[in-house]
């Protein structure tokens, strides 16, 4: 149980916005799906120098296997996993995951954007890139320096005898959460998803989701 | 920038002043300071002034003074030459949360703020009154509010979450963070853009949201 004196961050994020959470080496930041079935893209930066930023290839190829244990380069990330970044500084570690199925993120793709709502009929919408871009723009940072997220609670999936992926509706329910314990000092920046369209990403309707950080 | 000292009846250090940007901007910024906690006030108007605001700035040494909420409201009434629906955004300096908040409610009851307005506080319950005027300011629906408090200050920190979290169950838009610096005036923290607390401030009643520009 997360005790209140501890929380040194809270917020509930609506749907179609933005945040950014700030976590020092030893907090924990957990994301909270309050409703279930929708997803948060999640970019992670150094905060003394946000241009070291998450790599999710990294993240997922670049860990060291513990002692006598096979290195298998993964196609999800799971609690215990360490998140790298594109120069592989340890950045965050997952330390909890609630859902009933543990790994269900998108740790392969880049966000949505305006260029795909536009594509497919919805000009001028923007997307979790356009986001989590002016999220990070005061840290100097351009759009084309966003790196690829970790989008929390999308349940997208290869197909390897189709050879295609798959989105399909989330896998959480109402209070699920995904927990990192923070290596590095981090700037995190969230995007809670507004797709609405196109794909079933988020379920029948968007949600918020609840940011917390705390102290050990 | 032009700075403008207003005319108001309340026993303010000095009349409050208004610094306004070179090119006529609708957003208020209302900053109430006790006398020693204003370091960095000067860099602070800067940066908000840069960014397009219009910035009162109100130095008292008795915040609690009854006629306090009266002569800000007075004061904030002088700075329009505002349209209707433009946001307005009240900070708090240590020790002025319960005069500011019932500066919020008066002005909400009195009609004067037309567009989004929001409340930001530092260790706001570290005097009773203002848990008081801060219960009172719970009835206010369209109100944002962030709530600092200092890392150190442990029972400061429970009253403070526990209140947010109030707010969070009525569906208020809230903030809470706890700040790790005591060293930093709040002035000095709002006006550092990669500041915590300096950047949830800019996008209070701005948001960085996924709708069309």
């Amino acid at each position: 149980m997360l005790a209140a004196e501890r929380i040194v961050y809270d917020y509930i994020l609506p749907p179609k916005t933005g945040c950014i959470a700030f976590a020092a080496p030893g907090e924990t930041l957990r994301i909270t799906d309050l409703a279930g079935l929708q997803v948060v893209d999640m970019a992670v930066f150094k905060r003394s120098n946000p241009r070291d930023k998450l790599s999710t290839s990294y993240s997922r190829t670049r860990y060291k296997p513990a002692p006598g244990q096979k290195f298998v380069p993964r196609d999800r990330l799971v609690p215990g996993d360490i998140l790298l970044s594109t120069i592989c500084t340890p950045l965050m570690k997952i330390t909890a995951d609630s859902a009933e199925r543990v790994g269900v993120h998108d740790v392969h793709h880049r966000m949505c954007n305006r260029e795909l709502y536009e594509y497919y009929g919805h000009p001028g919408r923007r997307g979790c890139h356009e986001v989590i871009a002016d999220l990070m723009q005061p840290f100097g940072l351009l759009p084309e320096d966003i790196p690829d997220t970790m989008d929390l609670f999308m349940n997208y999936h290869h197909d390897c005898g189709r050879g295609h992926w798959i989105i399909e509706p989330g896998v959480t329910k109402a209070g699920d959460f995904i927990e990192f314990e923070a290596i590095s000092d981090c700037i995190v920046a969230l995007s809670n998803c507004p797709m609405d369209v196109i794909a079933p990403v988020n379920g029948s309707s968007l949600s918020p989701v609840h940011v917390q950080v705390w102290e050990p | 920038m032009k700075r403008i000292a207003l005319n108001c009846p309340a026993s303010f250090t000095g009349a409050p002043t208004l610094a306004r940007p070179e090119r006529a901007s609708d957003r208020l910024l209302v900053w109430l300071w006790k006398p020693g906690s204003e370091a960095g006030g000067a860099a602070f108007i800067d940066a908000y002034v840069s960014e397009g605001w219009n910035v009162l700035e109100v130095g008292c040494a008795s915040p609690d003074h009854d006629g306090t909420p009266a002569g800000i409201v007075d004061a904030v009434r002088q700075c329009r030459s505002r349209a209707d629906g433009a946001p307005t955004l009240f900070i708090a300096d240590q020790g002025t949360a319960s005069a500011l908040g019932r500066t919020v409610l008066l002005a909400h009851r009195s009609g004067s703020l037309t567009g989004p307005s929001g409340l930001v506080t530092v260790d706001a319950f570290a005097d009773d009154d203002a848990k008081t005027t801060c219960e009172e300011i719970a009835g206010l629906e369209n109100l944002a509010t962030i709530w600092a408090v200092h890392r150190e200050e442990r029972a400061l920190r429970e009253l403070t979450i526990r209140h947010h979290m109030m707010l969070q169950a009525r569906g208020r838009e809230t903030h809470f963070l706890v700040l790790p610096d005591k060293t930093r005036s709040l002035a000095q923290q709002l006006a550092d853009p990669h500041d915590p607390l300096g950047r949830e401030m800019r996008w209070l009643l701005d948001p960085v949201h996924s709708r069309s520009a």
